[in-house]
């Protein structure tokens, strides 16, 4: 399966239909879902019914633009009217919206066809999907390893070819980690430049809605489809949505690029490390300027975004009590069926980040934890900041490793959080930032990430697209 | 720094019923995860405010506008049990 803009081309000329572009997918879906459940649920009645229509507009001459008759995938904390949305939790298994979120609406209304509802962690908590009620997803490449996660599903289904692009979530690395695990791009836009209207909460300063696709140009035309202002979202940025397609054409070979060492320190495996210095040396090649940049707070974002992240889902997860969704267990009184509606309805993950979020918000407590890691929030931000008035963007690793084996770190919570230290901290600044494949070590996938200032991702995906054709084989 | 009973504590507050294995693993967890940030309490940023949103411009509030309203059926249609049109939940302890 080749580009969404390729399979756009090949529609255009007359080469393929939306229908056809669907069967590839549901082959595929047929061929290696058993092996690797990518999805929670598959709409193949409802994606054919818009295949059809899609191919009928093309007929007329009425094709509403690139994203019309392309199969895409949504991870399942992303409402979706009338079909069955998860978060990838017991305690909302058999939850029907009643609305879409804006970035679902947004698609349809552009004629892009649902495959889907792609796996999880639990509400999103996760980086191996390991922590889905619903069971772990697979990756592709190696399936005796995890996809990364959270959006491990939407990741699986781009890079099985399932499906030409998918919608994730972010709040500490959850698109770009899977997108480095599973050898696509994973796109996370600043804060506020998607809606988060319909986006089950988690961290609602953290969270933003992102991007899985073959490779950047894809991202492009997927970020302009979803983005821009939604009066639903009051976060939601007012900024024009720029023509990211056409700044990825004009090329970014004028651009200047920092490697801040704290990327590269312990933790991270040599064989990564040595990949983000080729890539490096080969944007020179290309005329990109490497300068020094350092940021040296960035080894604290991890215990910073472990307590702002878990403080903020223990508050939005309190609507979770089996009143108003989900099942209801048994109790002699109210308080006692909260707690064992919540006992039963939440998984181990869910309820470790729930108490670690009510111990730093409690009285004694909130100063010495909340509010020191948001004034850390600050120095982060300052010091990107600083960096950005020196270099146009800043390349570093996704992760420190490769993919990881299934049970290797759920033992050890903190040996999981690791995964996502090099990416939580671009959401703590709001930054845009996106993973693109380097050259694989030892025959799994490596993720390089490019990061840029706030609201700049049209100099994000040219700065990824250099990247993407200097790396190329 | 997590001490003993901390999590049962917590999962009152938080409304979780935890099975006695299950507490007993979360605390530990939730001990080594606090030694971890623990060390950012070092760091010297009294002085430094705190960032709680990083949205460039965010909307402030929206004009009023009436406009159609959630069906009633739609919105109890998730509802984990009801009576007509209204939600059904247990009686509140006597205590309370």
């Amino acid at each position: 399966m080749g580009s969404l803009l390729a399979a756009q081309e090949r529609m255009r000329r007359g080469e393929t239909t939306a229908e056809a572009l669907l069967e590839e997918s549901l082959g595929q879906v047929e061929a290696r879902e058993g092996d690797l459940h990518a999805f929670l649920t598959l709409l193949p009645e409802d994606a054919l019914a818009a295949a059809r229509q899609s191919d009928a507009r093309r007929a007329r001459g009425a094709a509403m633009g690139p994203l019309d008759g392309i199969p895409w995938a949504a991870k399942d904390n992303l409402l979706t009217e009338g079909v069955r949305t998860t978060a990838a939790s017991r305690i909302l298994g058999d939850y029907l919206p009643p609305y879409s979120a804006t970035a679902v609406r947004r698609l349809e209304a552009q004629g892009a066809v649902l495959v889907g509802k792609a796996n999880l962690d639990e509400f999103a908590m996760g980086s191996s999907t390991e922590y889905s009620a619903f069971g772990p997803s697979r990756n592709p490449v190696d399936p005796g390893r995890v996809p990364g996660g959270s959006s491990g599903g939407s990741a699986v289904a781009v890079a099985a070819g399932m499906c030409h692009f998918a919608l994730g979530s972010e709040t500490g690395g959850s698109v770009r980690q899977p997108a480095a695990f599973c050898g696509v791009v994973g796109l996370k836009p600043s804060y506020g430049r998607v809606s988060r209207y319909g986006l089950i909460a988690f961290a609602s300063s953290l969270d933003q809605i992102g991007t899985l696709t073959r490779d950047v140009r894809d991202a492009a035309v997927v970020l302009a489809g979803i983005a821009g202002e939604d009066p639903f979202d009051q976060t939601s940025s007012a900024s024009p949505v720029p023509d990211y397609l056409a700044a990825v054409e004009a090329g970014g070979r004028g651009l200047s690029f920092g490697v801040p060492p704290e990327y590269l320190a312990q933790g991270v495996a040599p064989e990564v490390r040595d990949e983000v210095e080729r890539a490096a040396g080969l944007l020179e090649r290309r005329g990109l300027r490497r300068r020094e940049v350092s940021l040296p707070h960035t080894s604290y974002a991890l215990d910073a975004y472990y307590i702002i992240a878990p403080a903020e889902a223990s508050s939005n997860l309190a609507r979770f009590d089996g009143m108003r969704y989900g099942p209801r267990a048994d109790g002699p009184d109210l308080v006692q069926a909260y707690r064992q509606s919540r006992g039963q309805g939440f998984g181990r993950e869910v309820k470790r980040r729930i108490l670690l979020g009510t111990y730093v918000l409690s009285a004694g407590y909130y100063d010495a934890y909340y509010l020191q890691a948001q004034r850390l929030r600050t120095v982060l931000r300052d010091e990107f900041l600083r960096a950005f008035a020196e270099v146009d963007v800043l390349l570093t690793p996704t992760t420190p490793t490769t993919a990881f084996r299934f049970g290797e770190n759920t033992a050890d919570p903190l040996a999981m959080y690791m995964a996502d230290a090099l990416t939580i901290p671009a959401n703590l600044a709001g930054l845009p930032a996106i993973s693109v494949p380097g050259r694989p070590a030892g025959g799994l996938p490596v993720g390089l990430q490019v990061m840029a200032p706030p609201l700049r991702e049209d100099v994000l995906l040219q700065a990824a697209a250099e990247l993407e054709e200097a790396v190329r084989p | 720094m997590a001490e003993v009973g901390l999590v049962a504590a917590l999962a009152g507050l938080a409304r979780l019923e935890l099975d006695e294995g299950e507490a007993a693993g979360l605390e530990q967890d939730l001990a080594a995860i606090l030694r971890h940030v623990d060390r950012l309490k070092e760091l010297p940023l009294g002085q430094v405010a705190a960032t709680y949103w990083t949205a460039e411009a965010a909307q402030g509030m929206r004009p009023d506008a009436v406009g159609p309203c959630l069906d009633v059926e739609d919105g109890l249609g998730c509802a984990a049990a009801r009576s007509g049109r209204h939600l059904l939940v247990p009686g509140l302890r006597e205590d309370a």
